[in-house]
């Protein structure tokens, strides 16, 4: 957390309402999400209890497992939730688009992904669970299951692994994103409480979301009250009609504070760079459609060493574009960067725009551009800068001083001997230029899987489901 | 002591287990916490009189598959529990003689515990391998807090082990981090206790381990799996934080004369005390209010309210309070950052960032 | 043995009757979910561990009423305290040793039952003997707590293995298990009276107690 976004929460707290601290969306959201919210059997890792989903805020669909401890019900209950799911998830496989590479073949890539809302990251964390603990079942042998609880489980373990990547939107939480764009006057730890976060943001804070007889938990876990007075002497009695209207009562008001949430983010304009991340979620969905289709087996238990730092890296160079990108599309995310020093923002005072440097054929444009700024500038003369008002160009700090900042552009003036129109800041404009760049060192050097080094473990044994993966006790 | 004990009046006091004895480690500098635990006060019923009562609560499902596996691993005379000392420890096959101390009527179980231990660290010949539900003391503030880990295993290498069984999941080798550190913590206090047995029995007590034996289910089977875990750590906190319970007198001697948290329970057992009373009591000692208290302290929504009307950053987090770099209240930190205020000594940087992010702020939302 | 074994006479069978039909097989006190466990297996399913809950009390106060009124009692095992067991069943017709519980009984009980269970499986006995059989079930989560008794959990369990296993196990306990029973059978003979002897003495002393006037007895 930054200064900016402690400054935004104390104030929160002084004006009983949360407070912006962004002024567009990060993340996409999509025409048709699905939203999911999971609970689970108390004590139990993975034992679904019931789940309210739907893509319309007027037709939520209600699954309920009314004997938790019957392992059959339980499997039923996640045949039940792949018949809601994987509908959903193929019907985006139908329009795709050919995209070319270079040095490798061209690929398809769906025209629009699904999205799955789920309320927190504990819902995250269950899904992923849940695709765990069903993705190497098998609909054939000792412990035969519906075909569909296996595919459901491999797609639920995508959705959950890709849940960690930073800036994609396939799954995500609902609590994660609002905090992304409001800063409540609570703690970090009780925004992770959906209608506490929610009474934040739009009527100001509430005991009331505390209350368990008011909001009950947005799940997986269930309020130990309600388990113990309602539940518990449901399940005794057998009455399923009980434990499924009992369930209904505990899900409502969350599906209602999803689409409300859903709302919320849907009225903030979309930042520029989201239709990129949206881009490569697409992508990634298009590969782990492919790989299905392929008839590929399910994701092993764990990574090998290359896939494990490999996946580490991936996360880490998504982790700092997203930083990049959303600085770029939100002045106010920038503003941190200005905070620190490592961006400024001002109005052009004086330009230079056909300064050029080299003799001859090596004569190349430089234009200069005078900022003043009342920002602390913390960069030493020299330093590569870029500028969210021209992404493609790029500058270098030529020298700071007394609130005024000379900029040199030095990428993307093109070969001309004069500046293209626009293509160099007027005075009187608004600026700001930022030692963040976008451009990231390529991927570290790993060996292939093949050449894993005896450090780590050696070559990993390719992995093929054991018969052992698909008899796991699931008790 | 007996001013601690004038703290809690004509009210019982109230017996500490591991997990509350594992919190006291949770927030060591909040005084009102230590005083409160000194005196052996029964602060989840001082909550719920205050009208604030605690957001704790164990779902009977959770208690029951608790229950039922701890069930599984010691049936058939620990059958599945030998399996795993066997593979993780080693422990020859001879080493099987069982003692259920819970056999022992609950007054006689902790001299029953204390003599057992004494003979199998006296190395006689038949002392036995795995103790079931022995009964600890653990000395808190002059009052004894009797304890009752899972099972003691012994004769894997002459020393203790606590086995501590726990009905979270492991899941391909990885469990949810938080579980397994409250379940260390828990498990330090009783490493400690034990410890503290044999050294008043005359025995060395680093004869207990301080790798401890965690038991819990494998993946989504009831198949329990053993896992060694170092609570070296957890133990130096938590003596840390015991020695300074010792410390309370200094606590205590600031304190009015007075003053008492004594709920006046009637002959009903209900509090008589009226609550704004009481309230007020409490409100004369120093809490340290933080957000993590919402999962460990039955007081938190008290102190919550508290730190809500002193208007205290501590609300938000302590991230915030770091970033805020010592400024303590919000009309503080906001004054600083609207230039109402003139920082005081110390605070001119703190005061010109706020300023800079307000300014920052308001340019960006015009 | 046969006699209400599976079949059409189970229904006729009381719960007495029931747990006395897998004691009898086991041969050494039990925990109810394993008789539950041994009748599911060899007898057919119907027996619930928690029905056997409060059998002891019952049969307490039957014998209590009218001693020996009934040719057999499910009663407790008595441990070296010469109190009531936790949570175990034995047969009053017993031997007083066999229902002793020394340090090593337990493990000794545990043994013994698994080469009872392989025993009765190889003898076959009408049992339904699939690798998805309650029996075969059974066996298994017993073959991999004993050296040696299973390979690595895949399969299902070969019998004649787990009873060379468990064997080689028990010769490493009994010497020392039968003569803690038999010290104890013989304190229990000494010191208690009928109803105690079934039933279990009352907790009074801890081996602390004993321990001021030299070692303890056990």
């Amino acid at each position: 957390m930054s200064l900016l976004t402690s400054l935004a929460r104390l104030r929160a707290l002084e004006e009983g309402i949360a407070q912006p601290i962004a002024t567009v969306r990060h993340c996409h959201l999509s025409e048709r999400p699905m939203v999911l919210i999971p609970l689970r059997m108390s004590g139990e890792a993975a034992a679904p209890l019931a789940a309210m989903l739907g893509t319309r805020r007027d037709d939520p669909r209600l699954l309920v497992v009314t004997q938790p401890r019957n392992r059959d019900l339980r499997f039923a209950w996640t045949a039940d939730l792949a018949a809601e799911l994987l509908p959903y998830i193929g019907s985006f496989l139908a329009g795709t688009e050919t995209v070319e590479r270079k040095n490798a073949d061209p690929y398809e890539r769906v025209l629009d992904a699904p999205q799955i809302l789920v309320p927190n990251q504990a819902g995250i964390a269950f899904v992923r669970l849940l695709g765990r603990s069903t993705r190497f079942r098998r609909a054939d042998g000792p412990y035969p299951v519906p075909e569909t609880v296996p595919l459901l489980g491999r797609w639920l373990t995508y959705f959950g692994e890709r849940a960690a990547h930073p800036g994609s939107s396939l799954m995500t939480a609902a609590t994660e994103e609002l905090g992304r764009h409001w800063a409540s006057g609570q703690s970090g730890l009780e925004d992770a409480n959906l209608a506490a976060l929610m009474a934040w943001i739009t009527t100001g804070p509430s005991d009331d979301a505390e209350d368990p007889l008011v909001w009950p938990p947005a799940g997986p876990a269930t309020d130990p009250g309600f388990d113990a007075e309602v539940l518990a002497t449901a399940i005794e009695a057998g009455a399923a009609e009980r434990i499924t209207e009992a369930l209904r009562g505990q899900l409502e008001p969350t599906w209602r504070l999803m689409w409300q949430a859903v709302d919320l983010l849907r009225g903030l304009p979309e930042g520029a760079s989201v239709e990129q991340r949206w881009e490569q979620d697409r992508g990634s969905f298009s590969a782990m459609a492919a790989h299905i289709a392929e008839g590929a087996p399910p994701q092993a238990r764990r990574d090998g060493a290359v896939a494990a730092a490999s996946r580490l890296a991936r996360m880490e160079r998504a982790q700092a574009a997203y930083e990049v990108q959303r600085a770029y599309d939100d002045p106010l995310v920038m503003a941190e960067y200005r905070l620190t020093g490592e961006a400024f923002a001002g109005e052009v005072v004086e330009t230079e725009p056909e300064h050029s440097e080299g003799e001859g054929r090596s004569r190349k444009l430089r234009p200069l551009v005078v900022v003043k700024t009342d920002d602390p500038v913390r960069l030493a003369p020299g330093t590569a800068l870029g500028t969210p008002q021209r992404r493609a160009q790029g500058a270098q700090l030529v020298e700071a001083r007394d609130g005024l900042v000379t900029v040199k552009i030095t990428k993307g003036m093109g070969r001309g001997k004069t500046p293209a129109p626009g293509s160099v800041p007027e005075v009187g404009e608004r600026v700001c230029y930022t030692s963040l760049t976008d451009d990231f060192q390529g991927s570290p050097a790993l060996p292939e899987a093949e050449a894993t080094p005896w450090t780590h473990g050696g070559p990993p044994r390719e992995y093929t489901p054991s018969d052992e993966d698909a008899l796991e006790e699931w008790s | 002591m007996n001013r601690l004990d004038a703290l809690r009046g004509t009210t019982p006091p109230k017996p500490h287990d591991a997990r509350a004895i594992a919190a006291l480690a949770a927030n060591p500098g909040c005084a009102r916490r230590a005083l409160l635990d000194g005196a052996g006060i029964d602060k989840d019923a001082t909550a719920r009189h205050l009208g604030f009562p605690a957001p704790f609560g164990q779902s009977p499902f959770a208690i029951t598959r608790g229950n039922a596996f701890e069930a599984l691993v010691k049936a058939d005379g620990c059958a599945e529990l030998l399996r795993m000392l066997r593979e993780l420890l080693e422990l020859p096959v001879a080493e099987v003689a069982y003692h259920d101390v819970e056999n022992v009527g609950a007054h006689l179980r902790h001299a029953h515990t204390r003599a057992l231990f004494d003979r199998a660290a006296r190395d006689e010949h038949d002392s036995g391998t795995i103790y079931d539900h022995p009964l600890l003391g653990l000395e808190i503030a002059g009052h004894v807090a009797y304890l009752e880990p899972d099972v003691v295993a012994f004769q894997l290498g002459g020393r203790f082990h606590i086995v501590e069984i726990k009905s979270f999941a492991v899941i391909d080798g990885q469990a949810d981090p938080a579980a397994v550190a409250a379940a260390a913590r828990q498990a330090a206090v009783y490493v400690l206790a034990l410890r503290r047995m044999l050294r008043e029995l005359g025995h060395d007590p680093l004869r207990v381990a301080h790798d401890v034996v965690l038991v819990c289910p494998e993946n989504f089977a009831n198949r329990p799996v053993a896992t060694l875990v170092d609570v070296r750590r957890q133990l130096a906190v938590l003596e840390r934080q015991l020695s300074r319970m010792t410390g309370l007198d200094r606590l205590v001697e600031g304190l009015p004369e007075e003053l008492t948290f004594d709920l006046l329970p009637g002959e009903d057992g209900l509090p008589t005390r009226p609550a704004a009373e009481l309230a007020d009591a409490l409100r004369r000692t120093t809490a340290r209010y933080a957000p993590d208290c919402l999962s460990t302290c039955d007081l938190c929504f008290f102190c919550r309210d508290e730190a809500r009307q002193e208007g205290a950053c501590d609300l938000l987090g302590r991230q915030v309070r770091d970033e805020l770099g010592g400024v303590a209240s919000v009309e503080e930190a906001l004054g600083l950052a609207d230039g109402t205020r003139a920082p005081a000594e110390g605070q001119e940087e703190i005061a010109r960032l706020l300023r800079n992010a307000e300014r920052l702020r308001r340019e960006c939302l015009a | 043995m046969r006699r209400g074994g599976g079949g059409d006479g189970l229904r006729l069978v009381t719960v007495r009757e029931q747990a006395h039909q897998a004691l009898t097989l086991l041969g050494v006190p039990a925990q109810p979910r394993l008789i539950a466990a041994v009748r599911e297996a060899f007898f057919g399913g119907g027996l619930r561990g928690a029905q056997l809950t409060s059998l002891r009390r019952d049969e307490e106060r039957s014998f209590a009423s009218s001693p020996y009124g009934r040719p057999y009692y499910l009663c407790a095992a008595l441990t070296d305290r010469l109190s009531p067991a936790r949570g175990l069943l034995a047969v009053s017709t017993w031997p007083l040793e066999q229902r002793m519980v020394g340090p090593l009984s337990p493990r000794v009980h545990f043994l013994t039952c698994a080469v009872a269970v392989a025993e009765r499986m190889t003898a076959g006995h009408g049992v339904d003997a699939g690798p998805d059989s309650g029996a075969a079930r059974l066996l298994a989560r017993m073959a991999r707590n004993i050296p040696g008794g299973a390979d690595l959990d895949i399969g299902p369990p070969d019998p004649a293995r787990v009873i060379e296993a468990a064997r080689a196990e028990l010769a490493v306990h009994a010497e020392r298990d039968t003569r803690d029973r038999a010290e104890l059978a013989g304190r229990a003979a000494a010191q208690l009276g009928d109803r105690a002897r079934l039933f279990g003495a009352a907790t009074l002393s801890t081996i602390g107690d004993r321990a001021a006037t030299g070692p303890p007895a056990i």
